[in-house]
């Protein structure tokens, strides 16, 4: 007979419905943690902080340049200060020519329930750089363990 | 049993340049929704959206400049009786202007599947059979604005068509349309802008809540990762897929050449 009836071969994964791979006692659903930031001329900021709300971990798995009025570099850290790269990213990493598109991290990044997402960024441009990120993932809550 | 579905939130009655909280598409009350894909967002607002679950809680963070199309991933049940809400910023309506009220096109589309668990099982087929990439195309003459002549003030009601399916079951992976706009003697391109679509099943269910706007449906869309049916539709043969076409489009565009592809496989006897 036939392929699955279920799935459509020519879908996106997503369209088809991913359910969340997530560990036994957690579950997994979609969040987007927002970055804005507005940078003047040549600006460079340190140590900048996306925090983690304190209901769940957050596993971060992609990002999106969802708007920048101009070209910037960035670099990123994880709750415990490690760097996911040895330098700075120019921006036009997270795009197809000029077409944001989901820049994938994988494994994805864990962050604790009041972490930290670490951003160190610089405005490439000499006029104001209005930006705004998205980091996408999955907020992973704690089920109630039974009889708790 | 999981239908493919889309629910659409029109913005023709929203002012530009205005906000809004707390809009509100309510679910059909007979099954729970699994949202896989928000599109839509520039369409009705050149500003922000926050969105949220059926229990109130916010897909994110604060209010996003969300991209043409996002995937949700893992997929987000919504449950019987809910809604999907949103909150919109700064909206901006896309639209085709005409002499008189613009043929809006301005829409969210929520696409995923409703959960019908106590529907009737998909029809299958009832041969052995392999699977031939096969496309049913039909080609319609839009020569009805989407306002009513000659004011172009009431909106217009939608056409009727179907294909008839025959000689073996179809199965139905994804659409495309292309459109030539003889009245601005415009190029052959994929349809963008100018048709809302509503499409049934085999059975005449409505796969959308409302007309969904080409863009959203045709997967050779220009500005869209677009993609339905998913999960694909089977229309045995001898059914018929039936659609309905309404006019985006104004007076002085007419008339267009729509093709409409149903593309998929038919399942050959062996």
């Amino acid at each position: 007979m036939g392929a699955n009836a279920a799935v459509n071969p020519f879908a996106p994964p997503a369209y088809n419905g991913l359910i969340g791979g997530y560990p036994s006692g957690y579950v997994d659903v979609d969040f987007t943690y927002v970055y804005d930031v507005v940078l003047t001329n040549a600006q460079a900021l340190r140590d900048q902080s996306v925090p983690i709300m304190s209901d769940a971990d957050f596993e971060w798995r992609a990002l999106i340049q969802a708007a920048a009025t101009g070209v910037y570099a960035i670099r990123f850290s994880d709750s415990q200060g490690y760097y996911l790269s040895n330098g700075f990213l120019l921006n036009n990493n997270f795009l197809v020519a000029t077409v944001p598109i989901p820049f994938p991290v994988s494994p994805g990044v864990l962050f604790p329930q009041g972490g930290r997402i670490g951003i160190d960024i610089t405005n490439l441009t000499a006029v104001n750089n209005t930006i705004q990120l998205l980091f996408r993932g999955v907020k992973r809550y704690r089920l109630p363990r039974p009889g708790a | 049993m999981d239908r493919p579905f889309i629910y659409v939130y029109d913005a023709d009655a929203l002012t530009d340049g205005a906000a809004y909280n707390d809009l509100f598409v309510p679910l059909l009350v007979d099954s729970e929704f699994r949202l896989r894909r928000i599109a839509g967002r520039p369409e009705v607002s050149a500003g922000l959206i926050q969105v949220r679950s059926d229990r109130r809680r916010m897909l994110f963070s604060a209010p996003a400049h969300i991209p043409h199309d996002q995937a949700v991933v893992p997929e987000l049940v919504y449950e019987p009786y809910s809604g999907i809400g949103f909150d919109l910023t700064n909206v901006l309506r896309a639209n085709n202007p005409t002499t008189g009220t613009p043929c809006y096109f301005s829409q969210l589309a929520f696409q995923g599947v409703r959960r019908l668990p106590d529907a009737r099982p998909a029809p299958d087929t009832a041969y052995r059979y392999y699977e031939k990439p096969y496309t049913w195309s039909t080609d319609i003459v839009v020569n009805w604005s989407g306002r009513v002549a000659p004011t172009e003030l009431v909106v217009a009601n939608g056409r009727r068509f179907s294909v008839a399916v025959e000689d073996y079951d179809f199965t139905l992976h994804f659409i495309t349309m292309t459109e030539e706009l003889v009245g601005v003697a415009g190029p052959v391109q994929p349809a963008n802008q100018s048709v809302k679509l509503m499409l049934y099943d085999v059975d005449g269910n409505q796969l959308m809540s409302a007309p969904v706007c080409d863009f959203f449906l045709n997967a050779g869309a220009r500005n869209y990762n677009s993609l339905f049916p998913v999960p694909p539709l089977l229309y045995p043969a001898g059914s018929q897929i039936l659609f309905d076409v309404h006019s985006l489009l104004a007076i002085a565009s007419l008339p267009c050449n729509l093709e409409i592809a149903f593309c998929g496989a038919r399942r050959m006897p062996c």
